[in-house]
This record gives C-alpha cells, structure tokens and sequence, in this order.
C-alpha cells in the first residue's frame, strides 16, 4: 500500500510536469498578453515603458527560458504574483477556493442524499414507473446544458416571481450582520446549488443504479434467496452493503475536485469563487494565476483517483493495489 | 425479481413458439431486436432523426437565410424647407441631418401639397406639376395639370400638436408660448434672426421654425430650447413643412408571427432559420469531434494495449497528462489565441473542433486499451499469432472489431457531450461567433437583461435542441449498451 501510493504520487509529479509544459506553452503563445492590454490606449506609453513592464512581469523571456523560471519558483513553492490582483497566487486561490468548495459541497450533499437511495430504490424496482423516472430524470439532469438552466432559473425565480437575488454572494443595499448575513447568503446560493445538483446528479444517480443492478445480479444474492431471506434482508443487508463500496469510492474521489470551482455557473451566477476569478484571469491573460489556478485543478483531479484508489482498497478487502 | 423470472420464461416459451427450429437469429438481429424492444431508445431515433432533418433539410424550406436582417417600416416626420423659387430641403427630423436638396429648372408656384403616402406635389411654372418622393429627392413623375390637388388623392393632413396646452405663436420674430389656461407667458425663442410664419410641429411633438434669414430651428415645445438649427444656403423667401416619411429600421427582437414563427432576435435575424443553421453546425461537430476521438483513441489505445510494456507505460502517461488538462480554460486561452491570430469566424469551428477532439481521446484509448488487455489472451489471438500475421493487422482486423459495440457506444454517448461541451464553448464566446449561428451563441443572448425577460422567444428554443439532442444521444447510447449486452434480459 506504501509503496504504491508513493509510486502513484512519483508518477502524478510527472504528469504534472507535463501538464504543466502544455500549459505554459499555450497559455505563453498567447499574443495579447498582459503588458500589451494595459499599455493599450495609453498615448504616454513609449516602448521602453513597455519593455520595462515586460521585464516587470517576466514577460521579456522566451517561452523555453520563461517555463524554467516559472518551474524553479514553482518548486520552491512559489506560484508567483497575481496580476490584476496583485497579490500572490497562491494566497488567492486559497481564500476564493472556500467559497467554491462550500457551494460546490453542499450541492455535493444533497445530490447524496437524493441520488443514492434514488438509484438503489430503482435498481430493485427495475423497469417499474419509479426506474423509468429515475432514468430518465437522470438523464435529463445530465444533457442539461448548465448555462441554460441557470437562466432558466434566473428568469423564473428572480425576474419572473422575484423571490430570490439574480446574481451575487450578498444584497449590497443591507449591511446584515450575523445570522441575517448568513441567511442572506443561503438566499443567494439557493440557485447555483439547483444547477448544480440537477447537473450533477445524474451521474451519481446512474452509477448507484448500475451497481445495485450489477450486486443484484451476483451469485450471493442468489444464495441468500435461496437461503429462504426475506428480500427486505437480502437487499438492505447484503446486496445494499456491497453497492456502496463503489459508491463511497465515487464520492472520496470526487471531494477534492469540489475546490476547484465551476467556471461557467460561478460566472453566471457572479459568485466569487475560484471558478468565477479564474475566468476572469483567462481573459485578461494573468500569466501567474491561470498556471497555479489550471495546475491546481490537475492536483486536485490527480489526488481525488488517488484518494478513490486508496479508498477502494481499505473498504474492500478483497482488492489489493499494487 | 420472481415476477421478472417467470416474464423471463414467458418471453422465452413466445420466442420458441414463434421462431422456427430453421430460422436463424444472427446476433445482429438479435441486437436489433433487443434495441427495437426499447421504447425510450426509439423515441431518442425519433428526435434525433427530427433534429437531423430539421437542420439539414429544414433550411431549404425556409425562404430566408442564415444571416438575412429583417426590416420593419416606421413612419417618421420629415422636415420641408422651400427656400426661393426653385430650392427644396429635406431634414431628418430626430437629429436635423440634410437628407436631400433638389433645385427645380422651373420656378415654384405656391406651397407644395404632400400626400398621405409621403409623396411631395409641386408646382411649377408652365402648369406643370413634379411629384417628389421624400426618401431620395428624386422626381418620379411630372404631371401636365395645372394644379396639384388634380394628381393628389389623399392628401396629408398634419396633426396640429399644441404641446402642454401651450399656445404658440411669432410676435416680431420671436416664438412665444402662453398657457392656454393661464395666459401666462411659458417661455419664448429667439433665433439669431427673426422668424417668419408659424411655427409647425413634427409626429414627436416638436416645433421647427424658419428665420427671414434661412435658419430652420428645431424646438423643445414645453420648454423653448433649440434641439439644433441649420442655415440653408439657398435664397428667401423660406417656408416650413412636415411630411410623412417611411423609414426602414431593423426588426430586432420581434414577438413570433406568421412571417417569423420563432421572431427575431436583437439583431432582426430570424430565429427559426438560425435554430436550424445552428442545428447543423452542433451536429456536425459532435460527428467529426467523435470520428477524431475514436480514431485517435482506437489507434493510440489498440497499440498500447497490444505491444504493453514500455509503449504503453508511454501512452498512458499521455493520456493522464490529457485528463488532467482542463478543458474549459485551454479553450478560453485558444479562443483568445484564435481572436488574435485573426482566424476568420466561419474557421473558428475547424479549430474548436480539433482542439475538442484532440482533449477527447484519451477516454477511448483507455477503454480500447482496456478491452484489448483483456482480450489479446483470449484463443482466437493465440491463432492469430500462428498464422503469422503482422502485428498491426492483428490489432485492426482481429482485436479492434471485438471492441466494436463499445465504440458504437461511447460514441454515440460522446456525441451528447461533446455538443454539451461546443455549446458552452459558443455560449463562453469561443466557438462560432456572429454572424454564423450555433445554438450555443443563441442561448447566449440571454445575458441581455432586457431579452432574458420578454424575449423567451430568442433563448429558450436553442436550449431545448440542445437539451432534447442530447438527451436523445445519451438514450440511444443507452439502448444500444443494453442491446449489445448479451447478459441484458430483455
């Protein structure tokens, strides 16, 4: 087990070499940069100024020279300087990823809460009214282009009845405190987190389903049937037990990816989060922060099959990694 | 499940009763029938074989084109000035812009009649009548009448306005303006020279006032201030008239009607014609995204899967530097790439397309790799190999045709996500950009605040086609995994 998680972790750190390559190539041959958007328009600019804040903002390199530089700083922990916020990267990711995660979590929750019971109900009710709904509502939920609900939603709960805030984390006209702050930003999460689970829980709806109908299916099943068990017994204690292995892999492996924020919701919604910020830094060509922002990203999706790998092992005996 | 035991068996006796001992199922049919028995699998054929049609044959039938604007008419005022004997000036009445000036070869007779159409009736010395059409100034027709109202039929007839229950009037050159009520002088106007004649009003309620030296002014009636004033060049004496003048605006944003079913959006574009154009454009990506995955997942996959060691190692690290780039920021850094490199709109499409297919692949080469893995064991391969066939024969005609009901599958799901995935693209502005429509950028009109409340007309369609084709991918995606599984029971 030591072994290969350290094996995994060795390998993730080449792969993050190469993503990170990728990366930078791309996002460095990207003509309008930075220097040259805020100099636009500006009579008083000469070209010194200009080579002077390239300099500034290391942009006066090569891209070979300019990634081995970004490299070394990187490893010693240092992911650079924001530009528009002018502050360090890392410092922004970390305080914007916690309003991500806690939207991002909470939806995560109540797509358990839904999706789980749901698909195993339905898996044992196959082909009834229930697994058709289930099906189908999945399946809905999944080819839902989040943009569109979300405006869907804006149109009929915001401008439409007019109960709940367009866009934004908190009403600016009140200057709540406490317990109103906090229900004034419950109101204001309310529709980013409908997008988000009926978004998302298709999946996880699908995949409960699937596995009930796959541990219904095995030959313990069938000898606990055969052992004369009530069905109650034989699905909720030994076909339940074993469907959620996979399932509590599933959702280990999704946590850390809910850092990571959605960059189309987030934005729609002006929700100040990682995903939200991280698009703004895309089309304003902040060099620093889109590197940290997409290497963090591939971290997170690196540890989250990790941790799901991991997961897969201690909660089932029967498979060993190696 | 006892229930679905004994349907099990009752199905097995009507299939026994029904197929003789001579007649064969190929496991082609048997799939077939298997899918046919699906019922949510053919209503996603059914959809997806409307949608199919709808954008591609559907625009031959709609008699307008993609980016075709449509117009509405709007009858504003124009502004008359008749300097002399042979000057006529024509004004646009919101901003006092010179729309036209002709010079007549005979001497002009008395006021000009203009008609309920807009047209201007002249007339001339030597009896004649010219008959002047208000947008361009030009002289349609000269009539031999001595007198216009012989040639005109509806005449037009001015609605005298009197703003504010103001009464106007010119005392020594000067506008004044009394309530009628009150008789209490409201405000006047001094021009920089005096103005002649009363003062006439426009469809919008204001005044224009011609001066004894040529200078029309346009007036605020409620409170005297000039809008904006210009000198004509020509010889008094002056006069000032108003007519109706038909003027062609854009017919953005119209509510749907028999000429536009799904009306026009901000641009006055039509929104059915460019729900189809669109149509094409989301199904055609999705095809050719998929081909690409598929080819490069099946070649990079199958090889790997078959040589193993080091060149899978290899391409395997590949595909996990792959999956972990995301994909919506590398597409926002190439959108910014594309717009400064300059690639022309219509091009934009061919690079979202490469750039999705190239992100998209490892997701098959795993798959495939897997299944290869798997299969590369099994007898038939140990017969391959003794029949000396070269490796990638083995791998393309003997290994990948087994992986063929996998394929068919996640393509058919991967079409769904990829059209998901190129209209997000379109609504984050990256992919096809005006004027080509896709139905990404339609949804994405919705950011106009204006639009996303009355106009539901312009947004809500493109998001249904979006949402019912890939729905309808993702059922028959699903139809066909439980028709190729031959564990399925029904």
């Amino acid at each position: 087990m030591k072994q290969f998680i350290i094996r995994r972790i060795l390998l993730s750190i080449l792969i993050l070499f190469g993503v990170s390559i990728i990366l930078y190539a791309l996002i460095r041959s990207m003509p309008g940069d930075y220097v040259t958007s805020i100099t636009a328009g500006n009579p008083n600019v000469t070209p010194e100024t200009i080579l002077r804040l390239k300099k500034l903002y290391g942009l006066d390199t090569g891209i070979i020279e300019g990634y081995i530089k970004w490299l070394g700083q990187a490893l010693r922990g240092n992911f650079g300087e924001s530009f528009i916020f002018k502050r360090p990267v890392t410092e922004i990711i970390s305080s914007k990823m916690w309003i991500s995660f806690s939207l991002a979590f909470t939806a995560f929750v109540i797509q358990i809460i839904i999706a789980v019971p749901l698909g195993i109900i339905s898996a044992t009710k196959q082909y009834s009214k229930l697994d058709y709904f289930v099906t189908i509502f999945a399946l809905f939920g999944i080819s839902l282009p989040s943009f569109f609900f979300a405006a869907v939603l804006q149109r009929i709960f915001a401008i439409g009845l007019g109960i709940l805030p367009l866009q934004g984390m908190v009403t600016a006209r009140y200057d709540y405190k406490g317990f109103r702050l906090i229900l004034d930003i419950a109101k204001h999460f309310v529709m980013p987190i409908m997008v988000f689970v009926v978004t998302g829980i298709g999946g996880l709806m699908r995949y409960s389903r699937g596995n009930m109908l796959e541990v219904l299916s095995a030959d313990y099943v069938r000898t606990a049937r055969a052992k004369g068990l009530s069905e109650n017994k034989v699905i909720y204690k030994h076909a339940f037990r074993n469907t959620l292995i996979p399932i509590v892999t599933m959702i280990g492996g999704s946590i850390p990816g809910l850092f990571t924020g959605a960059v189309i919701t987030e934005g729609i919604f002006a929700i100040d989060g990682l995903g939200s910020t991280g698009l703004l830094a895309m089309r304003q060509g902040d060099i620093p922060f889109i590197m940290a922002f997409n290497i963090f990203i591939a971290v997170m999706t690196l540890l989250g099959t990790l941790i799901s790998d991991i997961l897969y092992a201690v909660v089932d005996p029967r498979v060993r990694l190696s | 499940m006892e229930k679905t035991n004994v349907e099990q068996q009752k199905s097995k006796k009507k299939q026994s009763s029904h197929t003789s001992v001579d007649r064969i199922i190929t496991p082609g049919q048997l799939v077939l029938r298997r899918f046919l028995r699906n019922r949510l699998a053919i209503l996603g054929v059914i959809i997806l074989l409307t949608m199919t049609i709808f954008s591609f044959i559907g625009p031959f039938f709609s008699p307008y084109g993609e980016y075709e604007m449509f117009y509405k008419e709007k009858i504003t005022s124009a502004i008359y000035v008749i300097a002399g004997n042979n000057d006529i000036y024509s004004f646009n009445d919101g901003d006092g812009a010179l729309r036209w000036h002709i010079t007549t070869e005979e001497k002009i007779v008395g006021q000009p009649i203009i008609a309920e159409d807009g047209n201007i009736y002249l007339s001339v010395e030597g009896s004649k009548v010219l008959q002047i059409s208000p947008e361009e100034g030009t002289i349609m027709e000269t009539h031999n009448v001595g007198d216009p109202s012989e040639v005109v039929e509806n005449i037009y007839e001015p609605t005298p306005v009197a703003p504010d229950n103001l009464d106007i009037a010119v005392e020594d050159g000067v506008i004044v303006a009394t309530s009628q009520d009150t008789k209490v002088k409201k405000w006047d106007f001094i021009g920089y020279s005096d103005i002649i004649g009363d003062p006439i009003s426009d469809r919008s309620g204001y005044l224009y006032a011609v001066s004894d030296e040529g200078e029309l002014y346009s007036i605020r009636a409620d409170r005297g201030i000039l809008r904006w004033s210009y000198k004509v060049d020509a010889e008094g004496p002056y006069s000032v008239m108003e007519g109706p003048i038909i003027m062609k605006t854009i017919d953005s944003k119209a509510q749907p009607s028999k000429e536009h079913w799904l009306g026009t959006d901000a641009m006055g574009l039509d929104v059915l014609t460019r729900l189809m154009y669109g149509g094409r454009i989301s199904l055609m990506v999705g095809f050719i995204v998929i081909f690409m995955e598929l080819i490069l997942g099946v070649l990079l996959g199958g090889i790997s899967g078959y040589y193993g060691g080091w060149v899978d190692n290899l391409i395997m690290r590949i595909v996990d530097v792959f999956n972990c780039i995301p994909s919506i920021p590398v597409m926002l850094i190439l959108g910014s790439v594309m717009i400064s490199l300059k690639v022309p709109p219509q091009d934009k499409i061919y690079v979202l397309m490469l750039v999705l297919g190239l992100l998209g692949w490892p997701g098959v080469a795993r798959i495939v790799r897997g299944q290869i893995l798997s299969l590369r064991e099994q007898e038939f391969m140990v017969a391959a190999e003794a029949t000396g066939l070269r490796p990638m024969r083995k791998i393309f005609k003997h290994l990948v045709p087994n992986v063929m009901p996998q394929l068919i599958v996640i393509a058919t799901l991967g079409i769904g996500s990829v059209i998901l995935t190129e209209s997000a693209m379109s609504f984050l502005g990256i992919g096809l950009s005006f004027p080509y429509a896709s139905w990404g950028n339609m949804v994405d009109a919705v950011n106009d605040p204006e639009i996303m409340r009355n106009c539901l007309n312009i947004w809500v369609p493109p998001g249904i086609c979006i949402l019912l084709t890939v729905m309808s991918f993702n059922l028959v995606g699903d139809g066909l995994r439980d028709a190729f599984d031959p564990k399925m029971k029904r």
